[in-house]
């Protein structure tokens, strides 16, 4: 600076420091932001991971040790990383075939098909698991079937399990759930890459099939790799499906089964250490090695293009290949509504007589009204925490100009690469009897913790929403409300809010309805009934031996929530359209 | 309103590494002119605008509008209208809702602003159109749609950032005419920025040429093409041949020693004889003849050459022309196309310019 002056002798420095007025404000948001993310996640991973390597209260690598040469442990850790991997490789094969009839084609019925293929999302926790058991189980519905048209015969011979050893079963349900993350994400990167790029190809003489090996699926590659880490993490931590298939030999069930019986020791919060590396490597790999973009995320279509128009053939080809995977993937929610309205359902291909009972005990039984209750607020209350935080750091990311905006900006998005379990770990661990905060814990009043675990996890939902409707208005037209003599304040609620009111809102019901459906906080926080949420009321239900109905009441949960899923994805995808893709991003 | 801007410099430094994008601009601009900032893009005249607009801040210097110092005075405060280079019409507000803002936000009553959003509408004859939303206009409906805004916030400075450039080229040379017919007789003083020399030509009262965060040269329009004060000037405002020389004579007119020969020139302003000069001469100053027996004027220069290219352009033709014994020298010459027969196969061809038509610059 000094410099500066002895070049302009004659100016007053006075006035250039004065000119940046606003900059306290900036710094005090970004500070209150990075707080937030501190001090409910940062440093409840961090003290969890601590537990691990502290032994007589001296550093140790004990537990770790004992952890890394334990046979079956580092076998259940391999089992997680091989299921992740087939999922994400079989979600990628039902995607992008998908994804690119959808970007490139045109034929009747695309629209409604591109919504159905979203339905998949909207599968609620554990039943699902349990509705395919009950079609593709050595007992199941299948089987039935194939009974009834002569192909087996159950009385001579144990029919086959089609789920096979859990494996198998684990990895087609995670990727008929979880594929459509992937065909989001590769739509929004189809429908960005401009058409001239494809058309110089062809033009320089590439055959289709080349342009597309060479210039599309190049291009391509960041969206797919921002799906395709969400799709590995999320299997990779997942708790709900393994633990109902009975497939238990992997380190998140294991985790979660020690600490929701309290059987909490320094393994425990070893294993979460090697999970939470397993993840954030994975999440580094994918955004930073593979995921960058060649081109930039918002390069705009210089050519508009003209999307191929199917034939009678092509259309029946399209229908067929969509309806193929929507109708799998839709088996475990028909599954669900059958439970659910099932009176009786046993060794028959559908139930035998139906009846609403299942529906109206849910809503008539105290303890399932109550859990309803509790999501509500639980999901209500973070769902106006991430609006709040995550549109405070989109603008300051994407508008502001301060030093350290990509450390705020991975900040944010880093409970996608810490899964649940690895937070509730931390909330645990930060909470246990004898600390100062054993009062908000677990098994006393965790109504706190339950809703900012729910707000950190979901952040980078409303943060990636918000950007992506900041970046599409140009800054210019919050300078042409100022120019014309809105302030800040009037030129933001005016111009900049109504028109990214659409991602705020997309983004705010996806925010909640996920929230009302989370699994491993839910599981792991809420041990006290009187606080259980709606997936803790379905898992207890459904794993109750009490009542011979127990599953379906548990279906019936399942039902209420695949309504309300739907209904928000549905408001989500009008308001979002193709840009619904951005949300599910790294 | 007269706008003053003294000793202005703007330093970027976002990144650590400071760039200096404005250096040390002092200029006066009195009330009522259309002014221009001409340069190629990168040059700073954008972001000299958008200084004065209030949308950045000088890191040192001073702007007064009318006397006043403004330097510190927040964008939504400093009254000017700014019609943006991609127009930033809000796609959820109509046209009228779009041109009624700035009064709005002046407070002005709702039935005061419909009138004059209505009548601002009605200049650029766009009040047929004050139900639509901007996506449902044309490029060129847009752009009136823009100006209205600005016109409605009645403020005494108007500024334009490259507001032409999104359009095809029929459409901005009509919209040349019709833009300055409307801000000139609103009466307020304008700054208008763009890179293309003809726009600027036939449009500025004044303009000031911009390259590398300085003003190099302002002037009116046939000053700053006929007396260009460097060959950044001389270049950038339209086509120029340049020969190198020296002075060497400066009684009568002065005389230029160049590898081509002598050359004269009638104006050698403030140069001292000896010094090194380049010699200026635009290309339709000069002429193309083939009279062998042709006797040269006083004050006239004639230099044998080939022609080395011959393009058709239309109205004219342009020939590009090598001296007989220096091949590595070429001329571009303007010749309108009517004029220009019995040139090809002749044994002798002569460029021929006057004196006057020499302009001598020493950058």
């Amino acid at each position: 600076m000094k410099n500066y002056s002895s070049t302009y002798p004659d100016v007053q420095f006075k006035g250039a420091i004065t000119r940046f007025s606003d900059r306290p404000v900036y710094i005090f948001l970004a500070l209150f932001i990075t707080a937030f993310i501190f001090f409910f996640l940062i440093m409840p991973v961090m003290l969890s991971i601590g537990k691990g390597f502290f032994s007589d209260g001296r550093l140790s690598f004990y537990w770790f040790k004992r952890v890394i040469v334990n046979p079956i442990l580092m076998g259940e850790l391999g089992n997680g990383l091989l299921l992740a991997a087939a999922t994400t490789f079989v979600s990628l094969i039902l995607s992008l075939p998908l994804a690119i009839l959808r970007s490139r084609f045109r034929f009747p019925g695309m629209g409604i098909l591109s919504m159905l293929v979203l339905v998949p999302l909207i599968l609620p926790p554990f039943v699902g698991a349990i509705s395919m058991k009950r079609l593709l189980g050595q007992f199941g519905v299948i089987n039935l079937i194939l009974e009834k048209i002569g192909l087996i015969d159950i009385s001579h011979a144990l029919p086959p399990d089609w789920l096979g050893s859990g494996f198998t079963g684990v990895v087609i349900l995670q990727s008929l759930h979880l594929f459509p993350i992937l065909y989001l994400n590769a739509s929004a990167a189809l429908s960005n890459i401009d058409p001239a790029y494809i058309q110089a190809a062809r033009n320089l003489g590439a055959s289709p099939l080349k342009a597309f090996f060479k210039i599309t699926l190049p291009l391509l590659r960041p969206g797919l790799f921002a799906g395709g880490t969400i799709v590995f993490i999320w299997s990779f931590t997942d708790i709900g499906t393994p633990a109902i298939l009975g497939y238990d030999k992997l380190t998140p069930v294991t985790i979660f089964q020690e600490l929701a019986n309290a059987e909490v020791n320094p393994r425990t919060y070893s294993l979460v250490f090697i999970m939470l590396t397993g993840s954030l490597t994975l999440y580094v790999l994918g955004k930073f090695l593979f995921g960058q973009s060649a081109v930039g995320e918002s390069s705009k279509a210089t050519v508009s293009t003209e999307l191929n128009k199917l034939g009678i053939l092509g259309t029946l080809l399209s229908w067929l290949l969509f309806g193929t995977v929507i109708f799998l993937a839709i088996l475990p929610h028909i599954g669900v509504l059958f439970l659910a309205l099932a009176n009786q359902w046993l060794n028959s291909v559908l139930p035998e007589s139906y009846t609403l009972k299942h529906l109206i005990f849910v809503v008539t039984n105290p303890d399932t009204m109550n859990s309803i209750f509790n999501s509500l607020r639980y999901a209500g209350l973070s769902t106006i925490i991430d609006i709040i935080v995550g549109s405070i750091a989109a603008w300051l990311i994407i508008r502001v100009r301060i030093y350290g905006k990509t450390l705020l900006d991975g900040l944010c998005m880093m409970p996608i690469a810490v899964p649940g379990l690895i937070l509730a770990a931390g909330y645990v661990a930060m909470t246990v009897p004898g600390s100062f905060l054993e009062s908000i814990g677990p098994t006393r009043n965790p109504f706190l913790i339950l809703v900012i675990a729910y707000s950190v996890r979901r952040l980078p939902f409303i943060l990636r929403g918000v950007s992506a409707g900041l970046q599409q208005v140009p800054e210019s037209m919050e300078e042409a409300a100022r120019n014309l003599g809105a302030s800040k304040m009037k030129a933001g609620l005016r111009i900049t809010l109504p028109l990214i009111s659409a991602n705020i809102i997309a983004a705010g019901v996806l925010t909640f309805a996920f929230a009302m459906l989370e699994v491993s906080d839910s599981l792991i926080l809420a041990q006290t009934s009187e606080y259980y949420p709606i997936t803790k009321e379905i898992f207890r239900i459904a794993t109750s031996t009490g009542s011979p109905e127990a599953t379906n009441q548990a279906a019936a949960m399942g039902l209420y929530s695949m309504l309300l899923l739907g209904g928000t994805m549905v408001l989500a995808s009008i308001l979002l359209g193709k840009k619904l893709g951005t949300i599910f991003r790294a | 309103m007269k706008i003053t801007l003294k000793n202005i410099s703007k330093v970027y430094d976002s990144s650590g590494a400071p760039v200096t994008a404005l250096k040390d601009i002092s200029l006066e601009i009195p009330s009522g002119e259309f002014f221009f900032l001409l340069g190629p893009s990168g040059c700073g005249k954008t972001t000299l605008l958008r200084l004065i607009a209030g949308l950045l801040k000088p890191t040192f210097g001073k702007i007064l509008f009318n006397d006043e110092d403004v330097t510190d005075l927040t964008v939504d405060k400093r009254k000017t209208a700014m019609v943006f280079q991609g127009y930033a019409l809000w796609p959820h507000m109509t046209v009228q809702q779009n041109v009624e803002f700035g009064p709005k936000m002046q407070g002005l009553k709702k039935k005061d602003r419909i009138s004059l959003a209505r009548q601002q509408l009605e200049r650029v004859q766009m009040d047929k159109f004050s139900r639509r939303k901007p996506n449902q206009l044309s490029g060129g409906q847009q752009q009136r749609v823009a100006l209205a805004r600005a016109l409605a916030a009645r403020v005494e400075c108007m500024l334009l950032d490259e507001p032409l450039s999104n359009l095809d080229a029929g459409l901005r040379l009509h919209m040349r005419d019709e833009l300055r017919h409307i801000v000139k007789s609103s009466g307020t003083t304008a700054i208008y920025v763009t890179h293309d020399q003809k726009e600027s030509l036939s449009m500025a009262d004044r303009i000031a040429v911009m390259d590398a965060g300085h003003i190099v040269q302002v002037g009116r329009p046939k000053e700053l093409y006929d007396t260009p004060a460097s060959k950044f000037v001389a270049g950038f405002l339209g086509e120029a041949n340049f020969i190198e020389g020296r002075l060497i004579e400066k009684e009568v007119s002065a005389v230029i020693e160049t590898p081509l020969g002598k050359i004269l020139a009638s104006d050698s302003r403030n140069i001292a004889v000896d010094t090194e000069v380049t010699c200026c001469i635009r290309p339709e100053r000069i002429t193309l003849i083939t009279d062998k027996g042709y006797d040269s004027r006083e004050n006239e220069v004639l230099i044998p050459v080939e022609i080395i290219s011959d393009i058709y352009l239309g109205e004219m033709r342009e020939y590009i022309c090598s001296p007989v014994d220096k091949k590595d020298i070429q001329w571009k010459v303007f010749v309108l196309a009517d004029l220009t027969e019995g040139l090809t196969g002749s044994d002798q061809i002569f460029l021929r310019f006057n004196a006057e038509d020499v302009v001598l610059l020493t950058d």
